[in-house]
């Protein structure tokens, strides 16, 4: 097995990485929301940028994220999201539970003394 | 509550359009030019740019179909694109959809027409009535027989509401009347009910205005209770009709009550006006006399009553009541039956009911035979689609979503068919609904919703039936077997069997057709030795207005005026009209004792009754005017019956008859051929007359204060029944309300099942021959194409080409004999249905069924023939070079 370059989006994190991203960010647009967490990743993630917006849909038919029509940068129609309230219980919910995960799988791996 | 929000939210994606997605199209174009900007910024071309923007945000279509499915509820989404295909897949096969909508529309309005005549006649309970389960009607008969409609005395109803009262709250005795009002032309006539104390207690019915008579609230006899109808044509709809007086024969009554909306009683007849009992019985003892036996009854069972208990004790006590009679051995232990309300589901069924059922039952196979055509339709429309069908297989469509894209199909024509149909059904069903139910049926307030249910429940049905033939046939394994085209053979079984159903059910029909038409005819051509259908019986009501003494002066001169009346061929007074009854009275003749049991009805009559009446003499002579002089010698004419009884094997001509037992002698002086007294074509058929004696009107007048005056019309007497009316009524300022109906009205009871039998299954069973040939039709023509290439080879190969036409037809006359054979057994099995409702022919006479067999076969080869001769014209180079 070669060592990983660029991994896959592990599953249901791609949800917890969008809110996070708009609830440091404010508002963004689906190409700007894309572009902060592969920075964020610095390489370390190949994301298919077009997965964002399913997500993005799913996301805003539980009410945790709204959206509005406004104009991008370079002038052009876009769609902008933004966390709700119900968004950002989600987000500490689901940060608590990643740290605890984290914090347990860590556990796990560390080597036994 | 996040759950529900995002399946409400994806119901709304699934229902609404596809702006959601075009508004996602906009974004990744948006997506696009940024990512491609921030490209151009780091020094790439133009096109360099846009192929790494692609490469990054990765497969637009994947983004699209994952966009999609997050967005919607897959299942409904899937539903919803097999329909867009099923509709595509009829728009494309256009004149086999009309066809197939066509003939769906007939199937299913058929049904639909019938069924809901069946419900309104036999389901549905009577309007505005109070808990009808618990209202019975009273009805009488010997232990082995269906009983009769009970009809008795007050006397005896009294003593059985009396000995009833642990079963049931009250019994009311009532009676159907016609009450004339008013004089000279504004004279009218209502339908009236003369009601016992407890009717409207019994019925439970909450008035429109006023306040009804209940037992606990007698009323004068001098009060009437109007209709909603009456009161808004009669009344003008006034608020302040209570206490407004309503003359009714002679009585001027009070108005004390207005029924609710659309409530018109609960028997056959539409009813306008309800006036209690004491004010119409007769005789004035009615009280206490038992001789009056005129009276229909309806109870109200107590809550919880046990039926079967009150059945036993109202039987107990009727017997008891009329103990005295049975041990004469008349009435043997009869029992009373407390029936439905409804008077269709009386427990004797009435030949209009059966007629009903049977054709219900007709309405349903023509449906049958409709969704089998139109099954036929699909599959051959399917075997040309066979190739697409096995493309979808190839392409992983599932067997399961090509079957449900054949059934949303047959859903989709059948629903098409069914908005058809009920248009069909709110406009032809008033048409059956008339012929069918009685007045009364037309009147009750009864939403369409139930129709419309049976509609949707029948298309339902149809589209099951239709799509699941096809769905198996064209969706089984072998015939999508990858690499292969559809297999034909399996689906030209189907086919066949379809003709054979078709056959076979067109042939029950056919037969209960012509038993119909052969009733009809038997019944309508009998000998009765008057002619019923030419005459018209014009008579007014002089007792009902109080002066019974005018009786006959007021009918002499509504007869002196319809003689000058144009279209008046004869017009003749007489004390009754034949077969409406009469009366009787003892005779004694000279050389013989009257025979015991027989004693003759007598009509004293006109000359001109003879000729008004189409009589036909056997021997002697009719009356002239001299045999009405004072002076001159009494005479008689008699009927064969007459002849028959009272001197047997002797000539009848110049014997004595002693009316009344007088020393007088009466003469016979003519014999007159059959002359029935009642209305019973079966008694007619049978050659069972009743002994009659016609007397001189003048002469014998006073035997009998009843008058008619009957009109012999010079063409349908129906055409000139309203003329009548009003000349008879423009007689006089005092001529009270004049009644004029057909003579042969009387025969409607026997007569209107029959032509109702005859006019429905002639509809029904034309469109089901109809729709089977159209069926063969269309099998064999695919027949004849897909066998183009083999005739082809054949006719090469010496055949024939009268070969070629025997070789095709005689696959479908295999089909045609096998149905027709299938058909007469189910024929032989199925007219008994109609027995009891046809005359002067047997259910299973086998001229008819084999006249029907041959029609049906006759047919069926001349529809084969048609597409088969086309063989003959098959070019073989032409029919060589098809793949």
């Amino acid at each position: 097995m070669s060592p990983p370059t660029a991994s896959e989006v592990p599953y249901g994190t791609l949800d917890l990485m969008v809110l996070k991203t708009l609830a440091s960010l404010g508002p963004q647009h689906g190409y700007g929301i894309a572009r902060r967490i592969e920075q964020v990743a610095e390489g370390a993630l190949a994301l298919n940028q077009g997965t964002i917006y399913p997500a993005l849909l799913r996301l805003e038919q539980k009410g945790w994220i709204a959206s509005e029509w406004g104009t991008s940068e370079n002038n052009r129609r876009a769609r902008f999201y933004s966390i709700t309230a119900a968004g950002r219980k989600q987000l500490d919910a689901e940060a608590r539970l990643w740290a605890r995960t984290v914090e347990m799988v860590n556990r796990l791996l560390e080597p036994e003394s | 509550m996040t759950r529900l929000r995002v399946l409400l939210a994806r119901l709304l994606g699934t229902l609404t359009g596809r702006r959601r997605e075009d508004e996602l199209r906009e974004e990744l174009e948006t997506h696009l030019e940024l990512l491609a900007d921030e490209h151009r910024r780091r020094g790439l071309s133009d096109a360099q740019a846009r192929l790494a923007a692609r490469r990054e945000l990765g497969g637009i279509a994947q983004t699209r179909e994952a966009f999609r499915d997050t967005r919607v509820l897959p299942a409904i989404d899937a539903l919803r694109q097999d329909l867009r295909f099923a509709w595509r897949a009829l728009i494309r096969d256009r004149s086999t959809t009309l066809a197939a909508i066509a003939l769906l529309t007939v199937g299913v309005s058929s049904a639909v027409v019938l069924v809901d005549a069946l419900d309104r006649l036999l389901l549905r309970p009577p309007s505005h009535v109070d808990d009808p389960a618990r209202v019975r009607r009273l009805y009488a008969g010997a232990p082995d027989e269906l009983p009769y409609r009970l009809m008795d005395s007050y006397v005896t109803l009294e003593r059985l509401a009396a000995g009833t009262r642990e079963d049931i709250e009250a019994i009311a005795p009532y009676f159907h009347e016609r009450i004339g009002s008013g004089h000279g032309r504004t004279a009218t006539r209502f339908d009236a009910i003369a009601f016992g104390a407890a009717y409207f207690d019994v019925l439970g019915i909450r008035p429109h205005l006023g306040v009804l008579p209940s037992a606990r609230r007698p009323v004068d006899e001098s009060a009437v209770v109007i209709s909603h109808a009456v009161w808004q044509e009669r009344f003008g709809g006034a608020p302040d009709v209570i206490g407004r007086p309503l003359r009714l024969g002679r009585r001027t009554h009070t108005v004390v009550a207005v029924g609710p909306r659309g409530f018109a009683g609960v028997d056959d007849e539409i009813v306008d006006v309800w006036v209690p009992l004491e004010a119409r019985i007769t005789p004035k003892d009615w009280r206490t006399n038992a001789d009056n036996t005129s009276l229909l009854a309806l109870a109200r069972l107590r809550p919880g009553a046990d039926l079967a208990r009150a059945n036993a004790h109202a039987s107990q006590v009727y017997q008891a009541v009329h103990r005295h009679r049975l041990e004469n051995g008349r009435r043997p232990s009869y029992r009373i039956v407390l029936g439905d309300l409804p008077p269709a589901q009386a427990p004797r069924r009435t030949p209009k009911g059966i007629v009903l059922v049977a054709a219900t039952g007709v309405g349903v196979l023509v449906l049958l035979m409709a969704c089998g055509n139109v099954g036929n339709l699909l599959i051959l429309s399917g075997l040309r689609r066979g190739a697409e069908l096995s493309m979808k297989a190839a392409l992983g469509a599932t067997r399961w979503r090509l079957a449900r894209e054949l059934v949303l199909q047959a859903l989709l024509l059948a629903m098409l068919a069914g908005a058809a149909a009920l248009a069909v059904a709110l406009t032809a069903g008033g048409l059956v609904r008339a012929l069918f139910l009685p007045a009364i049926a037309g009147t009750a307030v009864g939403a369409d919703a139930r129709l419309v249910g049976v509609t949707i429940a029948t298309c339902a049905g149809a589209a099951f039936i239709l799509g699941l033939a096809p769905a198996i046939s064209l969706t089984s394994a072998r015939t999508l077997a990858p690499g292969r085209t559809l297999r034909r053979r399996e689906s030209t079984v189907v086919l066949g069997g379809f003709v054979v159903l078709q056959v076979a059910l067109s042939v029950p029909l056919v037969v209960g057709t012509l038993l119909f038409v052969a009733s009809m005819r038997h019944a309508t051509h009998l000998d009765l030795g008057v002619e019923p259908s030419r005459v018209l019986v014009v008579r007014t009501n002089l007792a009902d207005d109080g002066r019974p003494d005018e009786q006959h002066a007021i009918h002499r001169r509504i007869q002196d005026r319809l003689r000058g009346t144009p279209g008046v061929a004869a017009v003749s007074l007489a004390q009754g009209a034949p077969l409406e009854g009469g009366y009787a009275i003892f005779f004694s003749v000279d050389d013989d004792p009257p025979r015991s049991g027989r004693v003759p009805f007598v009509n004293a009559v006109d000359p001109s009754f003879f000729e008004a009446l189409g009589l036909r003499l056997v021997t002697g002579r009719i009356f002239s005017d001299v045999d009405n002089r004072p002076t001159a010698e009494r005479v008689a004419v008699v009927n064969e019956a007459m002849a028959a009884v009272f001197w047997p094997g002797r000539p009848s001509l110049g014997r004595c008859l002693h009316v009344q037992g007088e020393r007088d002698c009466t003469r016979v002086v003519g014999v007159v051929a059959r002359l029935p007294f009642f209305a019973s074509l079966t008694a007619a058929n049978d050659g069972d007359f009743e002994p009659q004696v016609l007397l001189p009107l003048e002469r014998f007048g006073a035997l009998n204060p009843s008058r008619n005056v009957l009109v012999r019309t010079v063409g349908d007497p129906r055409a000139m029944l309203t003329t009548v009316q009003r000349e008879a009524q423009d007689t006089g300022n005092d001529v009270p309300y004049v009644d004029v109906h057909p003579l042969d009205e009387v025969f409607d009871w026997e007569l209107k099942p029959l032509r109702l039998g005859w006019s429905v299954f002639l509809a029904l069973s034309s469109v089901a021959l109809l729709i089977a040939v159209a069926g063969l039709v269309v099998v064999t023509a695919h027949g004849v194409t897909r066998r183009t290439r083999e005739m082809g080879i054949r006719l090469v190969l010496g055949a024939t080409r009268r070969d070629l036409v025997r070789l095709i037809a005689r696959r479908t006359l295999i089909a045609m004999a096998l149905g027709v054979a299938t058909g007469s057994a189910l024929a032989f099995l199925g007219v008994r249905l109609l027995q009891g409702v046809l005359f002067g022919v047997k259910p299973g006479d086998p001229r008819v069924l084999a006249a029907a067999a041959v029609a049906v076969f006759i047919a069926g080869s001349v529809a084969a023939y048609i597409p088969a001769r086309r063989t003959g014209r098959i070019d073989p180079s032409a029919a060589l070079r098809i793949d």
